[in-house]
C-alpha cells in the first residue's frame, strides 16, 4: 500500500476537566478517545456516528482548529501535530473544511460574492478574473448561478448556503477535504448533483475526501471506506462494500437495521435507549448498556479493533463477520 | 364548513430583498385534517420553511401576502393578532436543530417553564397571576410530558443543562415542549435531521404513537421520502413555491402522477443505483419562469405549460394535481 495521506495515531481530543480560579469546573468530555485512521490519496473515507459521537472533534482537530490531547497526526507522514492553532492551520493548509452549520462560512453583512472573493484574496490568488472564473465554475457545479453573488445570506435558503460553503472550499482547490455532512438538508435531486460533483472533482483535482455523514445511503454509495464511530471511538472499519453487506459490529449493524426505507418499518427492533454522554463514559465497552449481545466482560474491559477480514476491523468479541443483511440475502 | 384543522388555500407571498422582488410563494394549497400527520416534501430552496413561518404567523421580514388564505379551524391565521393568540398554545413548533434552540446558560426546565408562562396551559384558571402555584402546575404538566416523551428522571431532568443531554434527548425535550400546551396541530421542520438513524427510528416511532394518543395533527417537512414512509399519511410535493401533487403516502411513493414527483422519486437510492439528479436547476424566485415552474426541467413540457400555470385539481383517485398532461386522466 501506498502511504497514506493523512493517519493518526491513538487521537484524543478532549475538552473541559480543568479548573481555574475564574470559573466553574467544566467537566471533563472525552470527544475523541484514541482515535488511529490511515486515509490514502484519493480515496473516500466515511465517517458515520451518532450525534456528538465526535465527529466534527476529529474533523476540527486534523484542521487545528482544536488541539488534540494525545496521540500523532502525520500529513505525508510528517508529524503536524501539536502545534498552536495559528500554526497548525498554517503546516495543514492542504486540508481544507466545509463547515457542518451552513451559515457558519457566510459572513451576515457580506455579499456572498465578496465572501468568496474575500477567501481566494487571503488565500493568495490576487487576479480579479481568474478569481471570478473560479467562483463561477464551481457555483455552477454545486447547482447555482451568477445571481446568488449579489444575495446575502439570509437571502438563501439552508440548503443554498450549504452549496455556497461547499463551492466557497473547493474554490481553494485543496489536496484533501474533510466535508461535514454536506448533503444533510439537501434533497435527493440536489444530493444526487452534489455528489456527482464531488466524484467528478477527486477524479480533476486528485482529491482525498474525509466524508462526515450521518446518511447510509449516501455514504453507501460514496465511499470506498466507511468508520463507524461509537463516543469517541471507532468500532468498526473497512470497505465500504463489506460494511454494509457484512456490518460485524452490533452497533453498525442497529445503524443499517434503523435506516428508514420507502415502506413502513412497523416490526424490526429498533434499539433502545440514547447514546451516553462522553463525560459518563461507560466503563468497558461504551455500547454495552444498549448492546444486546452485551456479556458481563463487555462491562469490564474495552475492546480492541482487530481484523475480521482482509478489509474489515472491528471493535467487539462478539462480533460475527460475515453475517449477511437480510435484505440483501433476497436481493437479486 | 369543512373539517380541515389547517388549510391553505391558493397562498401567494413576495419578499422584498436587496436583489428585487422574490415571489417565493406561488399558489400554495393544501389542507390537513385532526389526527393528521402530513408531509411536506420539496426541492431545498423551493419555500417549505417560509411556508411553516406564515403558517406560525412569523413571515420573513419584508414578506407580502398577494392572496390567498391560511386558517387554522377556519381562524385567520394571516391575521398577526389571531396568529399570537393561537401560536404556541394550539400550534406547536419543533425546530429542527436541538442544538441551537436552547440557551446554554440556563436549565431546561427553565427555558421550557419560561415559554410557557407567556403561552400559559389551556387549563389555567381564567386571569391568574404567574405567581408560584401557578409555575408549580406547568411544571407539573411539563414532567407529564417529559414522561410521555421517554426521558428518563423528569423531575431531575428539568434542573440540568441542555449540554448534558445527547442530541436526542435535546429532541424529546423540545418535542415535549411542544406537546405541554395540548396543541391541536405541530408543526416540525425537518426536526430529525440532525440525529443518526437509530435515534431518528425511536423519535418517528414517538411521534406516531403521541400523534395517535393524543390526536394530534401535524405538518412534517422533510427532504427523506424514507421519513415520508415511516410517519406520513398524506404528502403534499412543492416545486419553487408551488404545490404540484398531494396525495396519500401511498400514492406518491408508489405512484407519483406529476411529473416533477416522478423525477425526484427516480433519484432515490432505493429505485436506482447509479447517482442520478433532476437534470437542470431550479428557478429563482426573483425571475420564475411563467406558468408551471417546473417547465424549463420538464421532459413532458409543452407550450400549454408555460402559457398560464396549471391549475391544482381534484383527480379521482382522491389526490391533487397541477400538471397540464395529467389533466385528461383526472
Ligand atoms: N467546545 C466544546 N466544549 C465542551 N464540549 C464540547 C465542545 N465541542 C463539542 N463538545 C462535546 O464533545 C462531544 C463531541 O462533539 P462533536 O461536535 O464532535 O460531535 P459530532 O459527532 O460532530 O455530533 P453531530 O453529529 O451532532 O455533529 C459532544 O458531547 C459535544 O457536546
Ligand atoms: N429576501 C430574499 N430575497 C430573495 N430571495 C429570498 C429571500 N428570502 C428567501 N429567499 C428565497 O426564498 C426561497 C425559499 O426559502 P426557504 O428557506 O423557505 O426554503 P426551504 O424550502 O425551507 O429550503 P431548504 O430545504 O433548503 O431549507 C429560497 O430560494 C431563498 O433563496
Ligand atoms: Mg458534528
Ligand atoms: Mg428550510
Amino acid at each position: 500500500m501506498s502511504r497514506p495521506l493523512l493517519e493518526t495515531v491513538d487521537l484524543k481530543t478532549h475538552y473541559g476537566g480543568t479548573r481555574s480560579l475564574l470559573s466553574k469546573p467544566k467537566p471533563l468530555v472525552r470527544a475523541v478517545d484514541g482515535v488511529s485512521l490511515k486515509i490514502q490519496p484519493g480515496e473516500v473515507l466515511g465517517l458515520v456516528g451518532e450525534s456528538g459521537c465526535g465527529k466534527s472533534t476529529i474533523a476540527k482537530t486534523l484542521l487545528g482548529l482544536e488541539r488534540e490531547t494525545e496521540g500523532a497526526i502525520l500529513l505525508d507522514g510528517f508529524d503536524v501535530g501539536g502545534r498552536d492553532p495559528a500554526e497548525a492551520r498554517k503546516v495543514r493548509s492542504d486540508i481544507q473544511y466545509v463547515h457542518q452549520d451552513p451559515g457558519a462560512a457566510l459572513d451576515p453583512w457580506w455579499r456572498v460574492g465578496d465572501t468568496l472573493h474575500e477567501t481566494l484574496k487571503i488565500h493568495g490568488v490576487s487576479d480579479r478574473a481568474e478569481r471570478q472564473a473560479r467562483i463561477l465554475e464551481m457555483l455552477n457545479a454545486v447547482g447555482l448561478n451568477e445571481g446568488f453573488l449579489r444575495r446575502y445570506p439570509h437571502e438563501l435558503s439552508g440548503g443554498q448556503q450549504r452549496r455556497i460553503g461547499l463551492a466557497r472550499t473547493l474554490s481553494l482547490r485543496p489536496r484533501m477535504v474533510i466535508l461535514d455532512e454536506p448533503t444533510s438538508g439537501l434533497d435527493l435531486s440536489v444530493q444526487a448533483t452534489v455528489l456527482k460533483l464531488m466524484l467528478d472533482l477527486r477524479a480533476t483535482y486528485d482529491l482525498t475526501y474525509l466524508f462526515i455523514s450521518h446518511d447510509l445511503s449516501v455514504v453507501e454509495r460514496l465511499c470506498d471506506r466507511v468508520a463507524i464511530m461509537y463516543l469517541g471511538r471507532i468500532v468498526e472499519i473497512g470497505s465500504a462494500d463489506q460494511v454494509f453487506s457484512a456490518p460485524a459490529h452490533p452497533y453498525t449493524r442497529a445503524l443499517l437495521e434503523s435506516a428508514p426505507t420507502l415502506t413502513r418499518q412497523d416490526s424490526g427492533q429498533v434499539i433502545q435507549g440514547d447514546p451516553p454522554s462522553p463525560t459518563r463514559r461507560p466503563e468497558g465497552c461504551a455500547f454495552h448498556p444498549r448492546c444486546p449481545m452485551a456479556q458481563a466482560d463487555c462491562r469490564q474491559s474495552v475492546p480492541q479493533l482487530a481484523e475480521v477480514s482482509d478489509s474489515q476491523s472491528v471493535a467487539c468479541p462478539y462480533a460475527m463477520p460475515g453475517q449477511v443483511r437480510p435484505a440483501e440475502a433476497f436481493a437479486s | 364548513m369543512s373539517d380541515d384543522i389547517l388549510s391553505v388555500r391558493d397562498l401567494k407571498l413576495s419578499v422584498k430583498g436587496d436583489a428585487g422582488l422574490a415571489q417565493i410563494l406561488d399558489h400554495v394549497d393544501f389542507a390537513v385534517k385532526p389526527g393528521e400527520v402530513m408531509g411536506l416534501v420539496g426541492e431545498s430552496g423551493c419555500g417549505k420553511s417560509t411556508l411553516i413561518r406564515t403558517i406560525l404567523g412569523l413571515p420573513p421580514k419584508g414578506a407580502r401576502i398577494d392572496s390567498g388564505t391560511v386558517a387554522f379551524r377556519g381562524r385567520n391565521l394571516l391575521d398577526p393578532k389571531e396568529a399570537q393568540q393561537i401560536r404556541g398554545r394550539e400550534i406547536g413548533f419543533i425546530p429542527q436543530d436541538p442544538f441551537q434552540a436552547f440557551n446554554p446558560v440556563f436549565t431546561v426546565g427553565a427555558q421550557i417553564l419560561e415559554i410557557l408562562r407567556w403561552s400559559g396551559l389551556p387549563d389555567d384558571p381564567k386571569g391568574a397571576r404567574y405567581d408560584k402555584s401557578l409555575r408549580a402546575r406547568h411544571k407539573a404538566r411539563l414532567i407529564e410530558v417529559l414522561r410521555a416523551v421517554q426521558i428518563p428522571d423528569p423531575e431531575e431532568a428539568l434542573d440540568r443543562y441542555p449540554h448534558q443531554f445527547s442530541g436526542g434527548q435535546r429532541q424529546r425535550i423540545l418535542i415535549a415542549g411542544a406537546l405541554a400546551t395540548r396543541p391541536s396541530l405541530i408543526l416540525a421542520d425537518e426536526p430529525t435531521t440532525a440525529l443518526d438513524v437509530t435515534t431518528q427510528m425511536q423519535i418517528l416511532r414517538l411521534l406516531r404513537e403521541l400523534a395517535a394518543d393524543y390526536n394530534v395533527a401535524m405538518l412534517f417537512v422533510t427532504h427523506d421520502f424514507g421519513v415520508v414512509a415511516q410517519i406520513c399519511d398524506r404528502v403534499s410535493v412543492m416545486y419553487a413555491g408551488q404545490t404540484v401533487e398531494t396525495g396519500t403516502t401511498p400514492q406518491i411513493i408508489d405512484g407519483p402522477r406529476h411529473p416533477y414527483t416522478g423525477m425526484l422519486m427516480a433519484c432515490h437510492p432505493e429505485r436506482s443505483t447509479e447517482i442520478t439528479g433532476i437534470p437542470g436547476q431550479v428557478s429563482s424566485p426573483l425571475t420564475p419562469p411563467p406558468g408551471c415552474r417546473f417547465a424549463p426541467r420538464c421532459p413532458r413540457a409543452t407550450e400549454a405549460c408555460t402559457s398560464a400555470r396549471p391549475g391544482l385539481l381534484n383527480s379521482r383517485d382522491g389526490r391533487q394535481l397541477a400538471c397540464v398532461h395529467e389533466e385528461e386522466f383526472a
